[in-house]
C-alpha cells in the first residue's frame, strides 16, 4: 500500500489560530469561554505515553494482538520507515476482524498490520495542548490521538483515559469536596 | 424528587432467547438543560447524569458471543454491561475481552495445538467472556468522581446505576473528554 495514498494526517498547530487542521478535516470551531481553560496551558507532553509501541506495516496479526493485550494498550500506531504514522490499529479494528472471519484460525494469521489498520493517522504536534487533543477526540470521535514531532515522526500517543487522568489531578480539590457516592479516595501524588 | 427533575433512561437488554427486553428507568435530568453546556466548569460540580449516555445496550449472561459481537460492532460501543433479570449489573464485556477471544483463536491455530492443555470448553455466551465484576458508579456522583474511578480502575467505561441498583446509563472516557472540550469552547461538529 502506498503511504501517500492512505495518509490523512491531520496536524493541529498550537500557534496562530487556536486549532488548524490540514488536509481533509474541517476546522473545529471554537468560541473562547469566559474562563481561561487550564487545558490550554497544559502541554500534551505532560500526559502522553512516551514509550510508544508502534508497528510496521508488515507485522502480523498475532503479534499485534499480543502487543495490545500484554501491554494493555488500546491503539497501536503503524509507522513508515521514517517513523511517520500511516495509520492506527485499535481494539475495534481487531474486534471487527473477529466478526468478519469467524474462520479457522489459520486464515487469520495471514493478515498483517497493513490489512488491519485504519489508514488515518490523527496527529497533533508536540507543542499542542490538552485542549487541542480533547477537541480532536470530540470532533473525530476517537479515543486516541498520535503526537508527532516537527518532522512528522511519531513521539507519543494520548488516549481519552490519559485526559481523564489529567482532569482528575486538576480537579483534585473538588473530588475531595464531593461527599456523595462511594468512599473512594484519590491520591494522585502517590503515582 | 418530582418528575420534572428526572429524565427517562432506557436499557435494551439482549437475551439469549433472542428477545430484547426494554427497561425504562429515570435518573436526574441534566442540570444545564437539553443540549446546553453544563454551567459549572469544575468537574467536581457537574453531575455525571449530565453527560452520560441514557440509552444503554445491555446483555444477559446467556447471550451468545456471536450476537454480543454484532452488538459491539453494529452500535460501535466499547462496553456491554451484563445484567441480571432485574437490570442490575453483574459483569461487563469490553472490547479487550473480545480481543482476548481473537488471541485464543489465533493461537489455537499455531502454538496451542503443540502444547498439551486440558481441553477447555470454547466460550459460548456473554458470561464466559465477561469480566465478572461490575465496577459502577452511582447516578448522584459528579464527573470528577467518575473520572477518578475510571483512572484508578484503568477503565474506559463505567455503567451508572440508580439507588435501586439498575443500570440507567453509561459513561465513557470520551464523554468526559467531550465535556472538557465543550467546556473549553470547542463546538461539537453536527451530524
Amino acid at each position: 500500500m502506498n503511504p501517500q495514498q492512505v495518509r490523512r494526517c491531520t496536524v493541529f498547530h498550537s500557534r496562530g489560530e487556536p486549532v488548524e487542521s490540514v488536509l481533509e478535516s474541517e476546522p473545529i470551531v471554537r468560541e473562547m469561554p469566559y474562563h481561561a481553560p487550564e487545558a490550554d496551558r497544559a502541554s500534551l507532553r505532560t500526559i502522553m505515553a512516551n514509550d510508544v509501541i508502534c508497528a510496521r506495516a508488515d507485522l502480523d496479526l498475532a503479534a499485534v494482538i499480543d502487543l495490545m493485550l500484554s501491554r494493555r494498550i488500546g491503539c497501536i500506531p503503524v509507522v513508515d520507515e521514517r517513523r511517520r504514522p500511516i495509520g492506527v490499529i485499535t481494539k475495534s479494528d481487531l474486534v471487527q476482524q473477529l466478526d468478519a472471519d469467524r474462520l479457522p484460525a489459520s486464515a487469520l494469521t495471514a493478515h498483517a498490520a497493513e490489512d488491519l489498520m485504519t489508514p488515518v493517522a490523527l496527529s497533533l504536534e508536540e507543542h499542542a495542548t490538552i485542549a487541542h487533543a480533547a477537541a480532536m477526540m470530540m470532533s473525530e470521535d476517537t479515543h486516541h490521538v498520535l503526537v508527532v514531532s516537527a518532522t512528522g515522526a511519531l513521539v507519543g500517543v494520548v488516549s481519552a483515559k490519559d485526559i481523564v487522568g489529567w482532569v482528575v489531578t486538576n480537579d483534585v480539590l473538588s473530588v475531595r469536596r464531593d461527599a456523595s457516592g462511594s468512599p473512594l479516595e484519590w491520591h494522585p501524588l502517590e503515582g | 424528587m418530582s418528575d420534572v427533575t428526572k429524565r427517562a433512561s432506557e436499557c435494551l437488554i439482549h437475551q439469549g432467547s433472542g428477545e430484547v427486553q426494554r427497561r425504562s428507568a429515570t435518573s436526574p435530568a441534566p442540570t444545564g438543560g437539553e443540549g446546553l453546556i453544563p454551567s459549572p466548569t469544575i468537574a467536581g460540580l457537574v453531575p455525571v447524569t449530565d453527560i452520560m449516555t441514557r440509552s444503554v445496550i445491555c446483555a444477559r449472561s446467556d447471550l451468545p458471543i456471536g450476537e454480543l459481537l454484532d452488538l459491539v460492532i453494529d452500535h460501535g460501543i466499547g462496553c456491554v454491561p451484563v445484567v441480571d433479570p432485574g437490570g442490575c449489573p453483574i459483569g461487563m464485556v469490553t472490547k479487550r475481552d473480545l480481543v482476548e477471544q481473537l488471541a485464543s483463536l489465533v493461537h489455537e491455530g499455531t502454538l496451542a495445538r503443540l502444547v498439551t492443555r486440558s481441553p477447555r470448553r470454547p466460550p459460548a455466551t456473554a458470561e464466559d467472556v465477561m469480566l465478572p465484576v461490575a465496577i459502577t458508579v452511582d447516578e448522584h456522583v459528579t464527573i470528577a468522581r467518575a473520572a477518578a474511578v475510571m483512572a484508578e480502575q484503568d477503565l474506559h467505561h463505567l455503567p451508572i446505576i440508580s439507588p435501586s441498583g439498575v443500570v440507567v446509563g453509561v459513561i465513557s472516557s470520551l464523554d468526559i473528554v467531550r465535556w472538557l472540550a465543550r467546556n473549553d469552547g470547542f463546538l461539537p461538529r453536527d451530524g
